[in-house]
């Protein structure tokens, strides 16, 4: 994954979190919505967070070799929920580009191979 | 199927009679203790896969694939990749239901393993998109057809 694309990734996961409505407003919010229990709390993504949650999971997807490799949940559960978490914790941009590195080349690398 | 496997593209079809289902099951039984550490999954696993599926797949074919993909996208690839190729197949052979070492040469001379190659998600053009979106169609007349004739 380029620099460019990696800034592009943090700005997105910076914006779900920032654009993330609370509970109450999570609660009113109509659906398309997600509740998800993280490491450190709950993501609650509804309206723009949700869309930027979903464009982030395509963006992931198209980068070179995963769709081959990984399912849009294995991307959403490994990759995506942890950096969320990540920042939901801990605003420092610099960090969660060293997370992001870390995840991104343990998919790079990843080579299992499975039967079905 | 007449034959105990038959590879078209990544799938192999495997006839699950006799040897070929024993083979199959103690592989299926090996997988299972190399991937699985915790004891106690490993022990329920191996129950399931003796009690509930070895009896759903004797006698039966069944398609094999494998990948480099985690899990759950190996299984995506498998049932998109096996649907495919058993259109061809279907399209091919529909005038025979029982597959058999005439068969295989048949699919041979016909350039099937050639055309089944073009189909794979690496090579896929929108030519062979085409030609696929043909062969499900042609395969869906052909079940209402057979459907008529039996009523």
């Amino acid at each position: 994954m380029d620099e460019q694309k990696k800034q592009a990734v943090i700005d997105k996961l910076t914006f779900i979190i920032n654009s993330m409505p609370d509970h109450s407003a999570y609660l009113a919010a109509p659906p398309p919505r997600i509740e998800q229990v993280v490491e450190d709390g709950i993501l609650f993504l509804a309206g723009d967070s949700y869309v930027a949650f979903g464009g982030l999971c395509h963006m992931l997807q198209l980068e070179k070799g995963w769709r081959e490799k990984f399912s849009r949940e294995y991307l959403e559960e490994e990759v995506i929920f942890p950096l969320l978490n990540n920042a939901l914790i801990n605003s420092d941009r610099m960090q969660l580009h060293h997370d992001l590195d870390a995840i991104v080349s343990a998919c790079d690398r990843y080579a299992e191979e499975h039967t079905a | 199927m007449g034959v105990d496997q038959l590879t078209l593209g990544k799938i192999t079809l495997r006839n699950m009679q006799g040897a070929q289902f024993i083979t199959f099951a103690s592989q299926g039984e090996s997988g299972i203790i190399r991937h699985e550490s915790v004891r106690e999954n490993r022990e329920r696993r191996l129950q399931r896969w003796r009690d509930y599926l070895q009896p759903l797949l004797r006698g039966k074919a069944v398609a094999n694939y494998s990948t480099i993909a985690e899990p759950f996208r190996a299984q995506e690839l498998a049932e998109q990749e096996c649907a495919r190729v058993i259109d061809i197949l279907r399209y091919f052979i529909f005038v025979s239901n029982y597959i058999t070492e005439q068969t295989r040469l048949e699919l041979q001379d016909a350039g099937i393993y050639d055309l089944i190659d073009m189909y794979r998600e690496e090579k896929k053009t929108d030519f062979s998109d085409t030609l696929l979106t043909g062969f499900t169609g042609s395969q869906m007349l052909l079940c209402k057809l057979n459907l008529q004739m039996s009523f």
